[in-house]
């Protein structure tokens, strides 16, 4: 009964959108639409807002950097902001369709007085809430471990983000897994985002163009994780020069390399990335027994401009993780490894139908493969064992976007995605028995949702978007479809300041299986088959806004509230490392039987002052949260508290420039520490056959809490302008007062010396293991 | 100059690096104030035609001073009763250390469900109660060694099959006897199993093997296979207990297992199982 109620009151929603939209675009006339781009580039801004002062209304470029505004026949002053970037405005008189193709110049080079005049999105005048954005510039400023920049280790630094252990770039988002946040590259889904064992990320800022994390709240068009969207955007490649940028680090250095194929027409970019520890451990190594291990990242664009109607660009990025062993002992050769990484391609094709209806069209292709190899020798005979295990999708989806007017637009489209799992394949070869064994087994799924949005605002108050997306999903044993409503809403008191309130329903189809709190390539993606069903999940949030327009501060304050069904993790005990005792019978393991399925509340506020540019600029967030998990086949079926359950999240961030020269940046974290199990009691355990052993009694899963946590890093970065380049060194300091924070807790055995008896005793202790201590870094770019 | 920073800067991060196993990054914690009071371990599987027998232990708290042994429990009244509210007190038994009733003074039933209840002078109590599954009316088939490779090293595994019943869930464990020298009489090589369910299999012909064992094995004459149909009380218990002594030594790359247990404010498992037991010649 309820949830036909909620589909009638939903169904009246669009109705009267689409009917008060219909009318809206009857009234107007004229179209002013473009693209917005970066002066000496050309390259596509995303999120400028275009202002009309007289109207109070605005728009923003979407992610091709275009925009469309229609608005009764007139003579109109438009502003064109955008942060960090000059402000350029236009005086146009309205009286046919205009096409106004604009281009804004960096303001990096800016006095502060003249951004901060700019009337950058203000989060009062948006209806969307729970929204994060980082301009790349802050990124690149804010100090990270070894100096290696990191998107998704910025990002933990935004309330509502916790980051997982030590050093680790894993995001939980509300509460959520780390399989819960869909992270798209140029609308390809990126699967595993971790170099080495998590501590690096493979997003480092330098070929993106824009970063966008959505939390709750979410838009129709996304769809398919339960509890974050990352969008990413990679830059497109100067349209006008040739340039580029070269950076050393103490761990890995990086290159990037733009410039036109035809001048104003198409370009690239090339961007990559290697690590060199293995280079010069190397040397130190024995002869007969070497360890090394490097990973890559490689990011490439092209672009060509056909016209006002028609963009076509190709983007792609490919990364590895290598780690690899070789020893050689008495005729006995030895060598092996373990390989995972991304990747990623995608075609997209831009299309105006009319100055108000833009369009585009993305194929897709993503593979994230995990293998492991073995190769052993002995007197001529050869044992070979290669067992890997993966993801490969390969989509089409289709996006519209037609903005009627300046208070109604409309989007709309579709995605389908073929995805072919892998959870193991393994290929043997024996000369000793004369084999040669291949088992692969793959499973073919598709994902598919089509949506539609309706933006609306109604006499500059109230902020609205409205949509519902239906999803499907095919399995040979079983096919799921579901109607995912979503609404978000904002009322502007005109001062500033403005109330949001959102509810979303999203569906989730594949599933990480995950055993440990590291970001190991381990971890398995598995799909929803008859025996393992979607998640699901309900969001409600409840929200302020206020911009401080003088002093270019925002202020928001949300509180949320998420239910989570089918959630899933390995059975107690069940992992990849003992799926059998040797790979070669990996085929044996039934993943959907060490699968358990749950339920999960995440609840809390979340508090942000942020301060986009001038001369100080950054942020302070603050997370209240609480988040439990409930299994039948776990803990006794009780509930816990999640292992990142955190109750406080703070995190400071302040970026100052010193002068034109010098930038100082620091950051301060605190959390409550991770909830842990910890064993109360031990005793002596039968079995049928009545063997002993020591059993420990856990007492309730996660009810012990590791201290807390907190860090802070400094930096600062000299920059120098020489002709046609600029070069910057960073010195920076991870974990600057060297706190030992814990990582993990063992408990060990110590001998104790009793007076009494005059004997030795063993006693158990509990030890805090951490792993960091303060680490400096230096790193040196090279902008030309 | 810039270059011996660089050289400085890269060194030094090194050496704090590697500094990560030392015991400069180790710090002993005080555990939970948490008192645990040691609780009453209770093991008990139940069968057909089979001695009752109940273990009673006390569990040890982890931290502080480590006691050896293992602390029985003597002096517990120990009652089983079926659904009937037949019952009967089992005595102490010096010999093995548990409290034990011959089968024919309280038979049990398959199909049935019984009680468990003990109680201890000091106050302590538990309880648990579990049914005895059905008899197993299914054919071993298809007995045989399966040789396998493990980074180079040869071993063995004993597989076999048999049909599982349909439209009920079961859970399985196996066990198994070689006799490698019938003459020998006692010469017995033992294969260990993993208990297992129909999960995803239900009515299907379901495939067993063992875990391997590592070593050359001499000429086999015969195989004796115990198939163990378990309630699921047991099931969870073999599962989980195993997988914590499996987990062991992976520290905190796992999450650790927590046992399951139907006894109530204690530690352990009253279980119940039925047996089928083949004996095969291996070609």
């Amino acid at each position: 009964m309820r949830t036909v109620l909620f589909y009638q009151v939903l169904c009246a929603l669009l109705f009267f959108s689409f009917e008060w939209g219909y009318a809206q675009q009857k009234k107007q006339k004229y179209t002013i639409s473009g693209y917005v781009t970066e002066k000496g580039s050309r390259e596509s801004l995303v999120g400028v807002n275009v202002y009309i002062p007289a109207l109070k209304s605005g728009t923003t470029s979407n992610n091709y950097g275009f925009y469309s505004i229609s608005l009764p026949q007139g003579k109109y002053q438009v502003l064109y902001s955008f942060v960090g970037y000059e402000v350029v405005t236009k005086e146009i008189v309205l009286s046919e369709d205009v096409q106004m193709d604009v281009q804004i110049q960096s303001g990096i080079e800016l006095e502060e007085v003249v951004v901060s005049a700019a009337r950058t999105e203000r989060l009062s005048k948006t209806s969307q809430m729970s929204e994060v954005k980082i301009p790349i510039g802050q990124i690149k400023q804010v100090p990270t471990l070894l100096g290696e920049k990191d998107v998704l280790k910025t990002l933990q630094l935004m309330p509502g983000v916790q980051s997982g252990t030590e050093g680790s770039s894993g995001i939980y988002v509300r509460g959520g897994g780390p399989d819960q946040n869909l992270l798209i590259l140029d609308d390809a889904p990126v699967y595993n985002a971790n170099h080495l064992f998590g501590f690096f990320s493979i997003f480092n800022g330098d070929a993106l163009k824009s970063v966008s994390l959505t939390k709750g709240g979410f838009p129709a068009r996304y769809g398919g994780r339960l509890s974050s969207v990352l969008e990413m955007n990679m830059k497109d490649g100067s349209k006008e020069e040739f340039g580029g940028e070269a950076g050393i680090g103490l761990i890995a250095s990086r290159l990037i390399i733009e410039a036109p194929i035809v001048k104003d027409k198409a370009s690239f970019i090339v961007s990559g990335r290697r690590t060199y520890l293995d280079l010069l451990m190397k040397p130190a190594m024995p002869k007969d027994e070497k360890v090394g291990y490097y990973f890559y990242d490689l990011n490439a664009k092209v672009n060509y401009d056909f016209g006002r109607k028609d963009k076509l660009y190709l983007s792609g990025y490919f990364g590895r993780d290598r780690f690899s062993f070789e020893s050689r002992e008495d005729g006995f050769d030895s060598e092996g490894g373990l390989f995972w990484g991304n990747a990623t391609g995608t075609l997209r094709w831009n299309h105006l139908f009319s100055d108000k209806i833009f369009s585009n069209t993305s194929f897709i292709f993503s593979d994230y493969t995990f293998s492991i190899f073995q190769k052993d020798r002995l007197s001529n005979v050869d044992y070979e064992l290669e067992y890997s295990s993966g993801i490969k999708d390969i989509g089409l989806k289709y996006d519209m976007q037609w903005s009627l007017s300046p208070s109604y637009s409309i989007r709309t489209g579709f995605a389908s995605t073929f995805h072919r799992f892998k959870p193991s394949a393994i290929v043997v070869k024996d000369t000793s028995v004369n084999r040669v064994e291949k088992k692969v087994k793959t499973i073919p799924v598709v994902e598919s949702g089509a949506y539609v949005e309706n933006e609306l605002k109604i006499k500059e108050r109230l902020r609205m978007n409205i949509g519902l997306r239906l999803s499907h999903y095919y399995h040979e044993k079983k096919s799921y479809m579901a109607l995912e409503p979503r609404f978000s809403a904002g009322y502007s008191f005109g001062n500033n300041m403005s109330v949001k309130a959102s509810y979303a329903r999203m569906r989730q189809y594949v599933h990480l299986l995950t055993s440990t709190g590291i970001n190991l390539p381990l971890d398995l993606w598995v799909p929803s088959t008859d025996l393992v069903k979607p998640q699901h999940s309900e969001q409600y949030a409840l929200g302020v806004a206020k911009d401080f327009v003088e002093k270019n501060f925002s202020l928001s304050l949300e509180g949320y509230y998420k239910k989570m069904d089918n959630i899933v993790g390995y059975a107690p005990g069940s992992n990849f490392m003992l799926v059998d005792d040797d790979f070669e019978n990996i085929d044996n393991f039934s993943w959907e039987e060490n699968l358990i399925r749950g339920q999960g509340w995440s609840y809390g506020i979340e508090f942000l002052l942020q301060r986009k540019i001038g001369r100080l600029s950054g942020w302070i967030g603050y997370t209240l949260s609480w988040t439990q998990h409930q299994f039948d086949e776990d803990n006794r079926g009780e509930k816990y508290y999640a292992r990142y359950d955190r109750r406080h999240d703070i995190s400071i961030v302040g970026i100052y420039k010193l002068t034109p020269h010098i930038t100082l940046s620091g950051t301060w974290v605190y959390g409550t520490g991770n909830a842990v199990t910890l064993p109360e009691a031990e005793f002596s355990a039968k079995n049928y056959s009545m063997d002993r052993f020591k059993a420990k009694e856990y007492g309730s899963k996660n009810d012990f809490r590791m201290r807390a946590y907190h860090r802070m890093d400094i930096a600062i970065q000299f920059h120098k302008k020489k002709k046609n380049r600029e070069r910057t060194w960073e010195i920076g300091l991870y974990n600057a007062y060297s706190r030992k924070n814990p990582f993990f807790y063992q408990i060990t055995e110590k001998q104790i010396y009793d007076a009494t008896t005059g004997v030795n005793k063993n006693k158990n202790i509990l030890e805090q293991i951490s792993l960091f201590p303060i680490i400096p870094s230096i790193t040196y770019t090279l902008k030309f | 100059m810039k270059k011996i920073i660089i050289l400085f800067v890269l060194t030094l991060s090194v050496v704090l690096l590697s500094r990560c196993g030392e015991d400069a990054f180790k710090k002993e914690i005080t555990p939970p104030k948490k008192y645990v009071e040691p609780q009453l371990v209770v093991h008990s599987y139940i069968a057909k035609d089979l001695q009752i027998q109940v273990s009673i232990t006390l569990s040890k708290p982890i931290f502080g001073i480590q006691k050896n042994g293992t602390e029985l429990v003597k002096n517990a009244k120990v009652i089983i009763s079926n659904a009937t509210k037949e019952s009967v007190i089992l005595p102490y038994n010096e010999q093995s250390e548990s409290y034990v009733m011959a089968s024919q003074s309280f038979p049990i039933v398959q199909g049935q469900k019984y009680y468990l209840e003990v109680e201890t002078p000091d106050g302590k109590k538990v309880s648990a109660d579990c049914v005895v599954p059905m008899p197993l009316k299914t054919k071993i088939e298809n007995v045989r060694l399966l040789k396998v490779k493990e980074s180079g090293d040869v071993g063995y595994r004993l597989a076999f099959d048999f049909e599982d019943k349909q439209g009920e869930q079961n859970y399985y464990m196996a066990s198994s006897k070689f006799v490698v020298d019938v003459n020998s009489n006692g010469r017995y090589k033992n294969f260990k199993f993993d208990a297992f369910s129909d999960f995803s299999h239900d009515g299907e012909t379901i495939h067993v093997r063992s875990q391997p064992i590592f070593s050359s094995l001499p000429e086999i004459k015969e195989v004796v296979i115990t198939l163990y149909s378990l309630d699921e009380y047991s099931y969870m218990y073999h599962r989980t207990t195993a997988k914590q002594e499996e987990n062991k030594d992976l520290g905190f790359f796992v999450e650790p297992v927590i046992i399951s247990s139907n006894i109530k404010n204690g530690l352990g498992i009253f279980g119940a199982y039925s047996v089928l037991y083949v004996v095969k010649r291996l070609e």
